[in-house]
């Protein structure tokens, strides 16, 4: 992922709009896929890549340039998407406790190996999202989830032993 | 090794996090195990997907933050829970968005909505006028030089630097670094150039890999004799002093202000590597260095009075495709920290002590190149009736090679800068004299008749009835024309046989090929050169300062063909799926019938794509 010129990363921390909107527009693709990898919702991930650039535009004064700035805009959207992950588990704990039966999913429009992502927990996902999505590597995985280098590591291997099971698991249905 | 040990290795692999002999373990366990194989398909075909995804509408929220954004923080919206206002009441409808891959402003491409600050922006003026100011200069140097080899993660070069206009050189580096052990041979480099002879000592490179046994015990020695001036097969002291080819062709640059450096006045300004390849050539022609990425940042401080480097400072470029390159190459460079200084010190200007100048050690392989000086006026080349101010009549002869044409060479100097004439009568033909690369661009020289120019406006060729010419020198391309329809030779278009037979100015390729897509509003470039061949195969190549340059290639075409490189990738590109191989620089996408190919092998993803963010119909 490119990284930006300095000088616009500071005009636009100094409110500059045309700096900010060449932030976004660099940026927004690669927030917007991950967050529709992450949450498994386009639209949603659209709301979401909003959100998260607004968010940034309030951060921006506090971006000290320690880290990469590519880093430090994926951070902010995984922040966004994991509350929404949150707010969706609250929800469906309600959705839970009052027996409404989840939606059947719909196996026509989504592929297997999008399914097998959904099913990993959200820290495997995000972890491997970010290794496979963007190819950071392991410490600057870590640096965005703000974990150690090593776990991302084990995280990432762990999300890929589950995948090629759930994906074999798919195989067999499919030759069933 | 087990299986399960394996598969972890396997997924290490996967994100190069292992090498070498590891990896060679590993290829020879999997290859004897189903369930490893199985588990690494699975892994690659999860990356396929994940980094191949056609994305065909990536919403534009650019106009909605700023919508937001510029709202007063009493509709702030939240997140979470059912109640959450929806955001898109903000968008505009559907809107798509071109050119997703990366944004605009990267260090190295100017666009019409990147102005530069006034200082750098007339740098290229300023080299071409500073380039005649000093004929001497004497400057202690020192280097710096990070990542060669994990086990010399530093080494340390100090020397001396001799320049006296308008071609002699001397460069001595000492290097001081701290090795392992004496099997390790210190990079030391000497280059001398004087005149009609030159040679240099240095290591011959050597793959880190292999490293210290590979290097050989004695650096290896090349010189030259009967040399002709201002050769093209060797980098010119002129831009060492004045970095003339970085900045002269309208080369782009961000300015990082001024400030004392090495006690005198400097103006800094920030280029890629492609760029400043002319200044580093210089120091790095010979011995044993680490390699730079053509899209490394450089922070070059120039004297503000004189324009000669009293600092430069090369920082690894952050981007994915560098990022592939470096672990191919075994470097994990820090962004933040200099891979190569480089500083002037104790600079003179007017001063050179070139005493050992002409000393070439023993057992120096010497190559003679041919040239014998002759007084000017016995030299049947054609003589120019103008030339750039205060030039006057320099070294001046004909070269003979075994299997080369004969060929007259006169050249004019102003102290540093300098016009060159070379002119044959017995060329063979099949392309232009002179070494231009195709394409090249066709001008109109009036009376003169036609002329052809190569290399971003440093070669102008002539193809005379009895006589072919090719005018090179450090001055603007207005001026080598200038000198070029003044020679009294007649330029006649080449005969159809000959490559350059395909060049096209502009608008003959829009009839070519309808719907021909151009850049614009980029600048730092030349005007195209331009081919066409097998009707509508068309051909564009641009050329920027130091080694900067794409090439547009354009074609009837409906898909892409197949893939070759190993990493291409899938992007989103003016609002359709194309792609980029980063192993060729080549970003590939059809476009309204036409199959359109961006290359460049000194310019990265992000330049690429905004070039392709500002192509318009021709």
């Amino acid at each position: 992922m490119q990284e930006p010129d300095p000088q616009v990363i500071r005009a636009a921390a100094q409110q500059d709009e045309a700096a900010f909107g060449e932030l976004v527009r660099a940026y927004q693709a690669h927030v917007w896929r991950f967050l529709r990898h992450l949450l498994g919702d386009d639209a949603l991930a659209e709301d979401l890549t909003q959100e998260t650039f607004i968010r940034i535009y309030r951060k921006l004064h506090t971006f000290e340039f320690r880290s990469k700035f590519s880093t430090w805009v994926l951070n902010i959207a995984r922040n966004a998407g994991t509350d929404e992950l949150r707010a969706r588990q609250r929800r469906a704990r309600l959705v839970d406790a009052l027996s409404v039966p989840a939606p059947p999913r719909d196996h026509t429009t989504r592929i297997e190996i999008a399914e097998a992502i959904d099913g990993l927990t959200p820290k495997l996902r995000e972890t491997v999202l970010l290794v496979e999505l963007f190819g950071l590597t392991y410490r600057e995985a870590a640096d965005v989830l703000g974990i150690p280098e090593g776990t991302a590591k084990r995280r990432v291997f762990d999300a890929r032993r589950q995948l090629a099971v759930a994906l074999a698991e798919g195989g067999e249905a499919n030759a069933l | 090794m087990r299986c399960d040990e394996a598969a972890e290795r396997i997924s290490l692999a996967l994100d190069g996090a292992i090498d070498g002999r590891e990896l060679e373990q590993l290829d020879s366990h999997v290859a004897s195990c189903a369930s490893c194989r199985a588990f690494r398909q699975s892994s690659l075909r999860v990356r396929q997907h994940l980094r191949f995804e056609v994305v065909t509408a990536v919403p534009d929220v650019e106009a909605a933050v700023l919508d937001a954004i510029r709202r007063p923080a009493t509709r702030r919206p939240s997140t979470g829970g059912q109640s959450r206002p929806p955001l898109r009441w903000l968008a505009p409808a559907a809107a798509l968005l071109a050119g997703v891959v990366a944004g605009a402003a990267f260090v190295g491409l100017r666009t019409d909505r990147a102005p530069d600050s006034a200082a750098a922006a007339d740098l290229s003026a300023r080299v071409l006028v500073a380039q005649s100011r000093v004929d001497a200069l004497s400057a202690d140097l020192s280097i710096t030089e990070r990542g060669w080899h994990p086990d010399v993660p530093v080494r340390r070069y100090t020397g001396q630097l001799e320049y006296r206009a308008p071609e002699s050189l001397a460069i001595t580096l000492e290097d001081t670094s701290r090795y392992p052990s004496r099997a390790w041979r210190p990079n030391d480099v000497t280059a001398i150039v004087d005149r009609d002879q030159s040679w240099r000592s240095g290591l011959a490179a050597c793959p880190r890999e292999t490293q210290p046994s590979c290097t050989p015990a004695n650096p290896r020695i090349l010189g030259a004799s009967d040399r002709e001036p201002f050769p093209d097969a060797e980098p010119t002291p002129l831009d060492l002093v004045v970095p003339v080819t970085s900045f002269a062709g309208g080369g782009h640059s961000v300015s990082l202000g001024e400030q004392t450096v090495s006690g005198r006045n400097a103006l800094g300004v920030e280029v890629t590597v492609a760029q400043a390849d002319p200044v580093l050539d210089g120091i790095l022609a010979s011995g044993n260095w680490r390699e730079l990425h053509p899209t490394d940042r450089v922070q070059l401080w120039l004297d503000r009075r004189s324009l000669v480097p009293l600092r430069l400072d090369v920082f690894a470029a952050q981007s994915l495709e560098r990022d592939r390159w470096a672990a191919t190459r075994g470097y994990t460079d820090d962004p933040s920290r200099p891979i190569l200084e480089v500083r002037l010190r104790r600079v003179r200007v007017g001063v050179a002590d070139l005493a050992e100048f002409g000393v070439a050690p023993a057992g120096v392989l010497e190559q003679a190149q041919g040239f014998h000086e002759l007084p000017p006026n016995q030299v049947p080349a054609p003589t120019p009736g103008v030339l750039p101010q205060g030039m006057v009549p320099y070294r001046a002869g004909v070269v003979e090679t075994p299997n080369g044409p004969r060929v007259a060479v006169r050249t004019w100097t102003d102290g540093r800068g300098w016009v060159k004439v070379r002119a044959t009568e017995e060329w063979v033909g099949g392309r232009l004299f002179g070494d231009l690369e195709l394409p090249v661009r066709e001008v109109d020289l009036g009376s003169a008749g036609v002329a052809y120019v190569g290399d971003g406006g440093r070669r102008i060729a002539l193809h005379g009835s009895a006589m072919d010419v090719v005018v090179t020198g450090s001055v603007s391309e207005h001026e080598l024309l200038e000198v070029a329809s003044t020679l009294g030779v007649s330029g006649e278009e080449v005969p159809d046989d000959w490559d350059e037979a395909g060049t096209r100015s502009p608008a003959e390729a829009a009839v070519a090929l309808p719907g021909l897509l151009a850049p614009r509003g980029i600048d730092g470039f030349s005007a195209p050169a331009i081919r066409v061949v097998d009707g509508n195969y068309v051909t564009m190549s641009y050329t920027g300062a130091g080694a900067r340059e794409f090439v547009l290639v354009e074609a009837p075409g409906t898909v892409l063909t197949p893939p070759v490189g190993a990493d291409t990738r899938g992007v989103s590109i003016r609002r359709t799926t194309g792609r980029y191989t980063p192993q060729s620089g080549e970003l590939e996408w059809i476009e309204r019938g036409i199959a359109v190919t961006l290359r460049s092998e000194t310019l990265s993803l992000g330049e690429l794509v905004q070039i392709a963010n500002h192509l318009r119909p021709a």
